[in-house]
């Protein structure tokens, strides 16, 4: 049985003079049914919160495989922004309504999520005064098909972010035309200046326009698994993107440890001068036998003292099996 | 005739300027030992962090073996050190932890470091430790500690227990854990056995700040303890309870000390007289009417409740699998 019993509680405890609070912010989530009982109830009208700005409103849940699809009713007297500062991660397409600018900076990093592409522009325009540190933005697009809200993003976008540092930009290729990714793509890599992490797929970024010197840390997720080292992605087109690159990591589509990839890494190394970390196949789940590991790992390390004279570490894999090569250089 | 300009003749403004364009490693390797008191003198005005994984392999080990045949070296200018699950972090935390002996626990290493920031994504505590014991002695400076978990699995409450264990108080402590349950991709089954009532007596004497997460919300009496938090000014919790009512309730039954009782908390706690700021992510509304009817918080001006929620099951398990929100308009 739901009824509003404790709230009145919360009410007095509030209000009683044992706590003196200059400042008190709540959110108080209830079953979406609650909110007929709210609308009846006093509690909305009375006098007796010993606050301003009591709010209500409903939180739209689904999960990604739509097996729940919920409305949460919440009481709150919480501007968004001290909600904002308080999550560790808002998931959202209709959450903009709610923000304005952001004045405090909090500990927590915040991590950004959309999955419909409905709020994008407003979304954008609202969180560029706040304190994201992390965006990702994937599979916003899943729901809805609409290219002209991604057109009148154009005209908005001469903001900035100037606080994101770290940028996740994993959206669905066959639902999202090539072109409109690039451009929103373009968008966030122009307007963040202090953007130094970057994941994207390389069939996006290669065509991206600009050099962009903020980056130091790029982790490409690659299509397919690939045999052939032509394949993997341009070096040289890597370098024009990102000329001050210090990590470089691959993953998602497995390169296959085989000659044709110690002739990459080799190129790599030449090409990128710059680079301290290399680590391809990350975090790989596929896993080769242990014999030709060592065969692989013995080929690298006599290819790498031929071309390579500085000094240099070699790691394969985090545990043993694992396709993940890292060489610190 | 054309007037010479050197480097040494340039205004601090745009030395300043110059420095801010190089890591605090490559500007220390280069004007710490420069034969000019106002560059050096600007150089060491500087707070400086370091992140070790973008230190080149050959730098590395040059800078350590400079270290450990020369003495101090640029790192006694290190304000802030980031470490991360990389492997020169590892390297450099086994050289670290060898620079403290029995006899001097003295931090030579980086001697006037204030603030460590640690991702902590795979279980390392045991490496960890050795360094923060001798860290948290009074001759040396640390003031802030921020620990980032991936999520609050085993390898949270084991360092928690640690750092209770060793009193392990600085002024600044975050214990921050960085994702909820759906990415940890399954519902757990946690026991009592890591809560705080489990782990030995919290001691934090120097701990004016605190962000940590507590597993029941029953642990919240283990805080307000005489002696336990005695300068606390800012605490900020989350409970992150992954059970459901129905779980807790089993728990309950079967283990009295995890409930959150008015007898219990009136019994053991102690009136907070400096405690300010109070955020509490994740109460029921009982709890925290029990909880509030039960402390005495003389000093409290600010308080904040983030995702409070009522008893019923399905917030429980809705706030706490997936501990993300959809705001719909």
């Amino acid at each position: 049985m739901i009824d509003l019993d404790n709230l009145n509680q919360f009410q007095k405890v509030c209000s009683s003079r044992r706590l003196s609070l200059k400042k008190l912010h709540f959110s108080l989530c209830f079953p979406e049914k609650i909110q007929h009982i709210w609308k009846t109830s006093s509690f909305n009208c009375n006098r007796e919160w010993p606050f301003e700005n009591m709010n209500c409103y409903l939180y739209d849940y689904d999960d990604h495989d739509q097996l729940i699809r919920e409305m949460l009713f919440v009481i709150s007297n919480c501007p968004l922004e001290l909600l904002i500062d308080n999550k560790r991660t808002f998931y959202s397409y209709g959450f903009p309504t709610y923000v304005s600018a952001f004045a405090r900076r909090t500990v927590r990093p915040r991590l950004f999520q959309w999955t419909r592409n409905k709020q994008f522009r407003r979304t954008h325009q609202r969180i560029v005064n706040c304190h994201v540190k992390q965006f990702y933005l994937t599979d916003f697009i899943k729901q809805e098909t609409n290219p002209s809200i991604i057109s009148t993003c154009h005209s908005h976008w001469n903001l900035s972010f100037n606080n994101l540092r770290s940028f996740i930009f994993d959206t669905d290729s066959i639902l999202i035309e090539k072109s409109q990714r690039i451009i929103m793509l373009e968008r966030i890599l122009d307007t963040s200046p202090n953007l130094s992490s970057l994941a994207v797929s390389w069939e996006d970024f290669r065509h991206c326009s600009r050099q962009y010197f903020q980056l130091q840390q790029v982790r490409l997720l690659l299509d397919v698994s690939y045999n052939d080292s032509n394949n993997f992605f341009d070096i040289h087109r890597l370098n024009q993107l990102v000329p001050q690159l210090y990590v470089l990591e691959t993953t998602r589509g497995i390169m296959k440890q085989n000659e044709y990839l110690i002739g990459f890494i080799l190129k790599i190394c030449e090409h990128l001068p710059q680079l301290i970390h290399l680590i391809i196949n990350k975090n790989s789940a596929l896993k080769s036998k242990i014999t030709s590991k060592r065969i692989f790992m013995r080929n690298l390390t006599a290819a790498t003292q031929d071309k390579m004279f500085h000094g240099h570490k070699i790691h394969l894999g985090p545990f043993g099996g694992s396709e993940q090569i890292s060489i610190w250089l | 005739m054309m007037h010479k300009s050197t480097l040494e003749s340039l205004p601090n403004e745009l030395l300043l300027n110059i420095f801010s364009y190089l890591s605090s490693f490559d500007l220390c390797q280069s004007f710490v030992d420069v034969n000019n008191s106002r560059i050096r003198n600007l150089v060491t005005s500087i707070r400086h962090s370091i992140n070790v994984d973008l230190i080149r392999y050959g730098q590395f080990h040059e800078w350590l073996s400079q270290h450990q045949h020369l003495g101090n070296c640029f790192t006694d200018l290190i304000d802030c050190l980031v470490l991360n699950d990389s492997y020169p972090s590892r390297l450099l935390i086994e050289y670290w932890t060898k620079t403290f002996t029995e006899n001097n626990r003295v931090n030579v290493l980086f001697s006037s470091l204030r603030r460590f920031v640690f991702f902590n994504r795979i279980h390392r505590h045991r490496e960890l430790l050795p360094i923060l014991k001798p860290l948290v002695l009074s001759n040396n400076t640390l003031q802030y500690l921020h620990i980032i978990f991936e999520d609050c699995r085993n390898n949270y409450s084991t360092m928690l227990s640690e750092l209770v264990a060793h009193r392990i108080s600085v002024h600044t402590m975050i214990l921050e854990v960085e994702q909820g349950i759906l990415y940890v991709g399954h519902v757990f089954r946690p026991t009592t056995k890591n809560g705080l009532h489990t782990m030995q007596q919290l001691c934090w004497p120097n701990t004016v700040q605190l962000t940590l997460s507590i597993q029941y919300s029953c642990e919240l009496k283990y805080l307000f303890e005489e002696n336990a938090l005695p300068a606390i000014e800012y605490l900020n919790i989350t409970i992150e309870d992954w059970n459901s009512i129905e779980e807790y309730n089993e728990i309950s039954r079967s283990d009295s000390n995890i409930e959150l009782s008015r007898d219990s908390l009136r019994q053991t706690t102690t009136a907070c007289t400096h405690l300010k700021y109070l955020v509490i992510h994740f109460i029921t509304l009982t709890d925290f009417i029990t909880l509030i009817d039960s402390l005495t918080l003389v000093s409290l001006e600010e308080l904040t409740l983030i995702d409070m929620y009522d008893t019923s099951k399905f917030f429980i398990y809705l706030l706490f699998s997936h501990d993300i929100v959809l705001f719909s308009c």
